[in-house]
């Protein structure tokens, strides 16, 4: 069966910030790798200097331009496109194909739209005009008995009293078409706190309109996932609950995977209300729905409905083992789930099999306050988190435990203590959670708060409580049988790590490494697979447990261990992400076996599709040692910034190569902290190859010239010296010990001459702007001499030829200052969340 | 505005062609001497459904022939347009005949096409399926296989809405 | 911490730790992949003399609670579980998961590898399972003789024919082992439900003048079933729209020629696809099976297929060609439901208004 399109642009979502970090671009890769098997070429049109797809389409199949309207436009008309699709790229992506849509390009254009049906396409409101598309979202969706929580418009006192016999307080109210800081929605508890404010709301309005709305800030979130075909043919992928109310972003919430405090009634009602609302809406493909239950009645109330891939639906594909990208590409190809064609590694009817588990998934978000002091850390309805970490295991306190340890800074594995905060500092996080929620709450259960107290204070379900209780209990009972084998066993049970163990028992690593070795069940690892055992799958995809049998063994002989970058906080994550997948890629040609530790849901490096085999566990030691033990691997690589695990391996005696990803801090040598240009070289034992030279800017003041602050990028670099930078980096490279790619930054002194300031492994940020702007793939070079199949004259071929040439491009970092609520004026490198590339014009005439 | 008020929602309406089909096949004994004839214009649709309805569950092909009443109309005023009444040959001598409608009201839309059928041939039997029967017979007719009776008013309009060419199933009265 | 054990029929045991009742239990295991609902499996009459061995990891996180009952009596001989937990989460007179069983005198393990557990019961084709303090030569010889009862029906269903009134047509259901919802399903529908004790003869039925007769889900293998009700369908048949489910289903086909044969591996989750072979369409529905019917035994002359599990190809629907029979394998009022809008006893109760109207002669309403 063909599909109706032939050559489809994705619509790229753009640089990483707050709430998006690689999981579109992860589910974009997936979907292209089934429609290029179905014969579709696919284009990209993306600004995200850190996305997979830009690195790994051909040439001219990635468009490097922000999406825009007549950015798209340009493409669709030159590359005789004729169909697009926004689900991988957030509402800027929407917002674009429907005013593609209502200028009646994609009609002229014959270009059809995929992922979303062209007469619902209205119906999803990103635009300024969204109050209107609510309500005509809502008005479908009541028609077909959906409880929504829906706003009325009113416009003097008289409709609003006729409105409020309506509803109960709490209620929110917002001004329509205020100004933008005068925007937001005000909740109010009761009539007083109403009336002495209403009147300047209706000021605050140009056109005397309020809506009104119920307040369901204290209501539980729920989410479903769901995939439906164009036969109507639909199924739950899986559920999800948020451990905080409705008032609190799910971005910023803690999420189990499925639900764990739902009634098989409840359950059932959101799943006939689902099957209900993808059938009025037309969804084709994927949809996460979010739902407000009211917490006496237990009713649940529609409040918002993504048809595009998120974080949900990331989340859910690492929980469930169900290829949830590959379905969707399938069905917006026309393949319908009962015929579609999987990988052999699933069993064909995979698609159809509502997926059922015997794992449980808990998802932690990332924080990022300690870096930012001076943003408030209170979590509401705006998101904060920069990212996520995600733990999976066959209870519910080890999932819970295994999501904790994860999302921890520590480097030994050790959970921070708040037992020096005061009753009054408890009670204020419990009403106002911030990121240290989660370990707060421990420390209020600890300090024997009632559950029911606690429940009151915070909304959120005591259930969750008890399964915390039982968490420290077990931490009682381990403290009190130092190094006791039955103490172990029940720690590790639920979850707990070998650094944990260190701190309670005061003892070193070793120890409790061998005391491990000596219990009579081992750690195991289980396949995450949608089936729950009932279908001989072969997914690659696995996590520990402590049961009967394990179901992996040596992968082979030639094998590569990646430890993953795990949560991302502020930095150059997402870059190192994509750099860790590219990777895997690179690793993978070469002949090797990979295998991925991570515990990112958000991540590109961890889908199935990228490596051979994907551990989801705690990146500590315990758990690098216990994959070590069975895989054996010839090669572990290891980031540069985990210290204390690279000191850990070294000492390790060992049969594996240790390779240390850049930056690897130890090395590099720095006069000055100082810098405007660089020269990046490809450095062997042997030979020093100049690659380019890059210009560094400072956006905000062009008179700083540390190197921190500098957070724009270009090539080729403007300055007439060059060829001179280029021989004396050379020379000084050679001076030193340094291998692979290396960068050797200059600034001006104060005589306005180049003087050289330091030489360091290039930054895992600027290598991938350096893959952009060469059109040549460092990472695979540098992967072939960290393996032993590194060829020098490859490289002299690439850079004589004609060919190799640089393209004028830009990068800038991108900040979450806006999205914290922060001034601007912090512009420093280790901020950056993000980045966005550009073609350079501006130097292309220079 | 007219009141619309969805009486016969989509799933119940396929319930309804999918009950209807089981009682056509226990009626008959098999599917093998059947012939399908829809009335024009949302008859055919419906007539087509229970044909497929019958392929999936029997493997055979039940042909259907698409009927045009207009000119035995009694009601109305012959245009005088000369064409066949059904556009598919197919010899329905000696054939079970259903014929499918999708409103039964006063029978004389079913009064023509009995008549318009003894034109094309002389089936061994005909019988009466129709999704929606609203009272006020004028002639002696009934239905042998109903999808759903309605009590309604002569006021009233009863609409049955076929995804095919109305984006939609469903039955609606609308009140004058 | 109570260690003890599960002991297989083929000799092999698996230590848990006790919970719920202690006391040593024996029957028939069977695994349940449900991702909610653990209250309504134990108290599901289907599982009578069953130990219920649940995928999903985490049970008794919401506790339980009197409302989530499939019916009074409690039938699950044991359950086994990964991880319990002991939850209340209802502030009213609800009791946790662990009182629950003790109370109801069903014993408990946990600590048990499930998933290592269902891996190995696929392939070596379980049947029977104990729960027991010592796994010793003594307990396995007690397991092997274990007969379990053939009299399951007698034990779950009502012995006297009881009246839940309403408005509507009259339903006489034969009760093999229902399910509360079946009832609440028809009286959803304000029909007049006359349930009946499994061995009630046709006479008996037709005196009490019903308008559709449901045959309901039940314990046990049918072809250990009394021929009474065998003859009462084989009666019914021609005189009036017959509604089989689960067991009945299982037995209509037998009335009709069918055969019946155990499963390798039953299913008991709701999360098989299941086709709608009328429709094409694909649904999901409650399934808690163990047997199923012959697919070369149908006689084509006189029943149609109507559901196929598209999983293990069983045959999920069946249909009479003569008369107003018809009947499904899984559950379609179950806790867990069918979502795509099929419903089959609206389908029912429109039949015999069909009827109603055919008999009556009446013309138009």
């Amino acid at each position: 069966m063909n599909s109706e399109f032939k050559r489809i642009l994705i619509l790229g979502g753009g640089p990483s910030n707050i709430g998006h970090e690689g999981e579109q671009d992860a589910a974009a890769y997936q979907a292209i790798a089934v429609w290029e098997q179905l014969g579709i070429d696919c284009y990209v049109i993306d600004d995200n200097a850190y996305s997979l797809l830009l690195t790994e389409l051909p040439a001219k199949q990635r468009i490097i331009a922000n999406p825009t309207t007549e950015s798209v436009t340009r493409v669709l008309k030159e590359q005789r496109i004729d169909a697009i699709t926004p689900i991988f790229g957030q509402k800027n992506a929407l917002k674009i194909v429907q005013r593609l849509a209502r200028k009646g390009v994609l009609a002229e254009l014959n270009v059809k739209l995929v992922g979303l049906h062209k007469n619902n396409l209205a119906l999803f409101g990103t635009e300024t005009a969204n109050q209107h598309a609510n309500t005509v979202i809502a008005e479908r969706l009541i028609n077909n008995q959906i409880p929504v929580v829906s706003s009325t418009f009113v416009s003097n006192f008289s409709e609003l009293r006729a409105t409020l016999t309506k509803l109960n307080f709490p209620i929110t109210i917002k001004a329509v078409d205020a100004p933008k800081n005068l925007q937001h929605r005000h909740v109010f508890q009761n009539m007083e706190e109403l009336n002495n404010n209403v009147e300047d709301l209706f000021q605050q309005s140009p056109v005397h309109q309020l809506t009104l709305a119920q307040s369901v800030g204290d209501y539980q979130e729920v989410g479903i996932v769901a995939v439906r075909d164009r036969h109507g043919n639909k199924l739950i992928v899986s559920s999800l609950e948020d451990l905080n109310p409705i008032k609190v972003n799910a971005t910023d919430s803690v999420i189990f995977v499925p639900a764990q405090t739902l009634t098989a009634n409840q359950i059932q009602q959101l799943r006939a209300l689902t099957f209900r609302l993808l059938d009025c809406l037309g969804i084709e493909g994927v949809c996460h729905i979010q739902f407000a239950i009211e917490q006496t009645t237990k009713t649940p109330y529609v409040f918002k409905v993504n048809p595009f891939f998120n974080s949900a639906t990331a989340l859910v594909t690492h929980a469930s083992g169900y290829p949830l990208a590959m379905v969707v590409a399938n069905i917006l190809a026309d393949q319908d789930l009962d015929v579609m064609q999987l990988p052999a590694t699933y069993h064909r009817l995979t698609p159809l099999l509502q997926p059922v588990y015997d794992h449980i998934t808990v998802k932690i978000p990332i924080w990022s306050f300690d870096y930012l002091t001076m943003a408030n850390p209170e979590l509401g309805g705006r998101a904060k988190a920069t990212g996520a970490a995600m733990g999976i295991g066959s209870n519910f306190e080890a999932a819970f435990m295994h999501a904790l340890r994860s999302s921890q800074p520590s480097p030994k594995d050790v959970l921070p203590s708040y037992s020096e905060l005061s009753e009054d500092e408890i009670i204020q996080q419990l009403l106002h959670p911030t990121d240290k929620q989660l370990l707060i709450l421990y420390e209020a259960i600890n300090r024997g708060y009632s559950l029911p107290d606690l429940s009151e204070l915070t909304k959120i379900n005591p259930a969750l409580f008890e399964i915390m209780k039982n968490i420290l209990n077990v931490i009682q009972f381990v403290r009190k049988n130092q190094l006791r084998p039955e103490a172990l066993a029940e720690g590790n049970r639920y979850g707990f790590g070998n650094g944990m163990f260190c701190n309670f028992w005061n003892t070193s690593n070793e120890s409790v490494q061998n005391l491990q070795e000596e219990l009579p069940s081992p750690k195991t690892y289980k396949m995450i697979e949608p089936t729950a055992g009932e279908l001989s799958e072969r997914l690659p995809a696995f996590y520990s447990t402590y049961g009967l049998n394990s179901e992996v063994s040596q992968l082979s002989s030639n094998s590569a261990l990646i430890i993953g970058k795990g949560r991302n906080h502020l930095g150059p994550n997402t870059a190192s992400d994509t750099y860790t997948a590219e990777m895997l890629i690179q690793l993978r040609k070469l002949g090797i076996k990979t295998i991925i530790l991570n515990n990112n849901p958000n991540s590109v490096s961890l889908i199935s599709e990228l490596s051979d085999r994907q551990y989801v566990e705690p990146i500590q030691l315990g758990e690098i040692q216990a994959i070590i033990a069975i895989e054996k691997p010839a090669y572990v690589f290891l980031p540069g910034n985990r210290h204390y695990l690279i000191r850990a391996l070294q000492k390790m005696k060992h049969s594996f190569k240790l390779i240390i990803i850049p930056p690897d801090q130890n090395t590099g040598e720095w006069q000055v902290p100082d810098g405007e240009v660089d020269v990046d070289l490809l450095v062997t034992k042997a030979d020093v190859v100049p690659i380019a030279t890059v210009g560094f800017r400072c956006r905000t003041d062009c008179n700083k010239h540390g190197l921190e602050e500098q957070t724009d990028y270009y090539v080729p670099a403007q300055t007439p010296e060059l060829a001179q930078l280029t021989n004396t980096a050379v020379a000084a490279v050679q001076k030193t010990k340094l291998t692979g790619l290396i960068q050797v930054v200059f600034h001006k002194n104060s005589a306005n001459n180049y003087e050289l300031s330091g030489i360091t492994p290039l930054r895992i940020t600027e290598t991938i702007f350096l893959n952009h702007a060469t059109g040549v793939n460092w990472i695979r070079l540098l992967m072939q001499m960290y393996t032993s199949h590194f060829d020098i004259s490859d490289v002299s071929q690439i850079i004589n030829s004609d060919q190799f040439k640089l393209h004028p491009l830009k990068m800038q970092v991108v900040f979450p200052f806006r999205e914290l609520g922060i001034s601007k004026d912090l512009q420093r490198r280790n901020f950056e969340i993000g980045a966005w590339l550009a073609v350079d014009n501006e130097t292309e005439t220079f | 505005m007219q009141d619309e008020k969805v009486v016969l929602d989509s799933m119940s309406m396929q319930r309804a062609l999918t009950r209807i089909t089981y009682e056509i096949i226990e009626k008959n004994k098999g599917v093998g001497n059947l012939i399908l004839i829809g009335i024009k214009t949302r008859g055919v649709y419906l007539a087509d459904r229970i044909a497929n309805r019958l392929k999936k569950l029997e493997n055979t092909d039940v042909p259907v022939i698409k009927l045009d009443i207009t000119k035995y109309r009694d009601d109305q005023q012959s245009v005088g347009k000369v064409g066949n009444v059904a556009e598919n040959t197919v010899d329905i001598t000696n054939k079970n005949v259903i014929l499918v409608d999708d409103v039964l009201y006063t029978g004389r839309t079913v009064r023509a096409a009995l008549a318009a059928i003894n034109e094309i041939g002389r089936p061994k039997r005909i019988n009466l399926a129709v999704l929606v029967d609203r009272g006020h017979r004028e002639l002696p007719i009934r239905a042998d296989f109903v999808g759903k009776n309605i009590p309604s008013s002569k006021q009233e309009t009863i609409k049955v809405l076929v995804s095919e060419i109305d984006n939609r199933d469903g039955v609606e009265i609308k009140q004058p | 911490m109570e260690k003890r054990y599960l002991i297989l029929d083929d000799g092999t045991s698996f230590l848990g730790e006790g919970f719920g009742d202690l006391s040593n239990t024996t029957g028939e295991l069977i695994i349940n992949t449900d991702l909610n609902g653990y209250q309504e499996a134990i108290t599901d009459p289907v599982y009578h003399n069953q130990i219920i061995m649940f995928t999903q990891p985490s049970i008794g996180n919401i506790g339980t609670n009197p409302q989530n009952y499939e019916s009074i009596i409690t039938s699950a001989k044991g359950i086994v579980v990964n991880q319990r937990e002991d939850i209340n989460q209802s502030p009213l007179k609800a009791q946790n998961l662990s009182e629950f069983l003790r109370e109801r005198q069903i014993p408990g393990i946990w600590k048990i590898d499930t998933r290592a557990l269902r891996q190995y019961v696929q392939s070596h084709h379980v049947q029977k399972a104990s729960i027991v303090n010592t796994n010793d030569e003594h307990a396995f010889d007690q397991l092997t003789a274990a007969v379990l009862s053939n009299q399951q029906i007698q034990a779950v269903a009502t012995p006297k024919p009881y009246l839940v009134p309403g408005s509507g047509m009259t339903i006489v259901v034969i009760d093999l082992g229902l399910r509360e919802s079946i009832i609440r399903q028809l009286a959803k529908l304000n029909c007049n439900i006359i349930v009946v004790p499994w061995d009630t003869d046709f006479k008996g039925i037709i005196s009490l003048a019903p308008e559709g007769v449901v045959i309901s889900s039940g314990p046990g293998a049918p072809e250990e079933i009394d021929n009474t009700v065998l003859e009462t369908i084989i009666k019914l048949q021609p005189c009036l729209p017959l509604f089989g489910i689960g067991l009945g289903h299982e037995l209509i086909a037998i009335a009709n020629g069918a055969t019946v044969t155990k499963m390798a591996s039953g299913v008991h989750g709701n999360h098989h696809p299941i086709r709608q072979i009328i429709t094409n369409d694909i649904l999901y529905a409650d399934q808690s099976q163990t047997y199923q019917i012959e697919r070369q035994s149908i006689d084509n002359n006189r029943l149609i297929i109507t559901f196929v599990d598209l999983i293990n190809n069983s045959i999920q629907g069946l249909r009479s060609r003569d008369y107003p029979t018809f009947s499904v394998q899984f559950s379609p009022e179950g806790t867990s439901g069918i979502d795509s809008g099929l419903d089959l006893f609206a389908e029912f109760t429109e039949s015999i208004l069909v009827r109603r109207r055919l008999n009556n002669n009446e013309f138009g309403i």
